[in-house]
């Protein structure tokens, strides 16, 4: 895929559309059956896909450190806390359910497991 | 042949489960990422340029983290609830129960999140009480038509004393 991008790079470097084409090209010439005009398409935006991802990927810059110390600066618990809160809520509500579904335990039962 | 109580509470418990993921996912999925219409802070960190959008999507995907545990809860109670002998595999209460989850995630979330905390509204800006309001009154619909499959579920599993005549191969 890389090898791809690299043909694709033009004058002013590569960009998604020259990836698109090129994958396009390539695969179309292939003999694939029944999967002739779909194939091509699948890949080239597969490929079209994988190289903007590696373009935009931003895992140690100034913007993803920024986020970062956004995210885990003050505030964070309050975020969290407002994050999980419909869970914990939700989790309640369930395990309320859970109990709804129960047989009801009646006398002469328990009489007949404590007898046996 | 023997007659053992029937327990229903696993069944619903685990498909609850599950709904609680569907309906936390199709927010997170369709309202978050596809449309775009709010992320998890809108509120508090209104997504007007590339910082503050990827501070909202670590936030989205905290929301997405938690929704995917409450899933994977959810099937861990299933396949318990399917070993069980007084448990009944009924599709109408399986069915039910998935909405009854789906329809208690846009309620619970909609009344902590977009009215108690207002950390985010589903469509915000003009109108964006209506489309809180219609989020509400559609887990609200879910809720109601969950709860009745379950019941019409459990009347036709459960006879009247609450036994079932389970088959057993001994």
């Amino acid at each position: 895929m890389n090898r791809i991008a690299e043909r694709a790079s033009g004058a002013d470097g590569p960009n998604a559309q020259s990836v698109f084409q090129l994958a396009f090209a390539v695969t179309a010439r292939l003999h694939i059956g029944r999967m002739r005009r779909l194939l091509p398409i699948l890949v080239a935006s597969a490929a079209c896909v994988r190289f903007e991802a590696h373009a935009a990927a931003c895992p140690d810059c100034p913007t993803s450190r920024a986020v970062s110390a956004i995210v885990c600066g003050e505030g964070i618990w309050r975020n969290l806390a407002m994050t999980v809160a419909p869970f914990v809520a939700l989790g309640i509500v369930v395990w309320r359910l859970s109990r709804i579904g129960r047989p009801p335990v009646r006398t002469a039962d328990v009489a007949a497991t404590r007898e046996s | 042949m023997e007659r053992s109580p029937v327990n229903t509470g696993p069944l619903i418990a685990a498909a609850t489960l599950i709904g609680i993921g569907m309906g936390g996912f199709v927010d997170g999925i369709v309202l978050h990422q596809l449309l775009q219409w709010h992320h998890m802070l809108s509120v508090p960190i209104p997504p007007t340029d590339l910082l503050s959008v990827k501070v909202n999507m670590v936030w989205d995907g905290l929301f997405h983290a938690f929704t995917w545990i409450v899933t994977f809860i959810g099937l861990l109670l299933l396949w318990r609830a399917g070993q069980r002998n007084d448990v009944p595999l009924s599709t109408r209460i399986f069915a039910g129960s998935l909405a009854l989850g789906w329809g208690l995630f846009n309620v619970v979330e909609g009344l902590i999140d977009h009215q108690l905390l207002g950390i985010h509204h589903v469509h915000p800006g003009a109108g964006q009480l209506a489309w809180d309001v219609g989020f509400l009154l559609f887990g609200a619909a879910l809720i109601v038509a969950g709860w009745a499959a379950i019941k019409r579920g459990r009347s036709e599993t459960t006879s009247p004393g609450g036994l079932r005549i389970a088959a057993t191969s001994a």
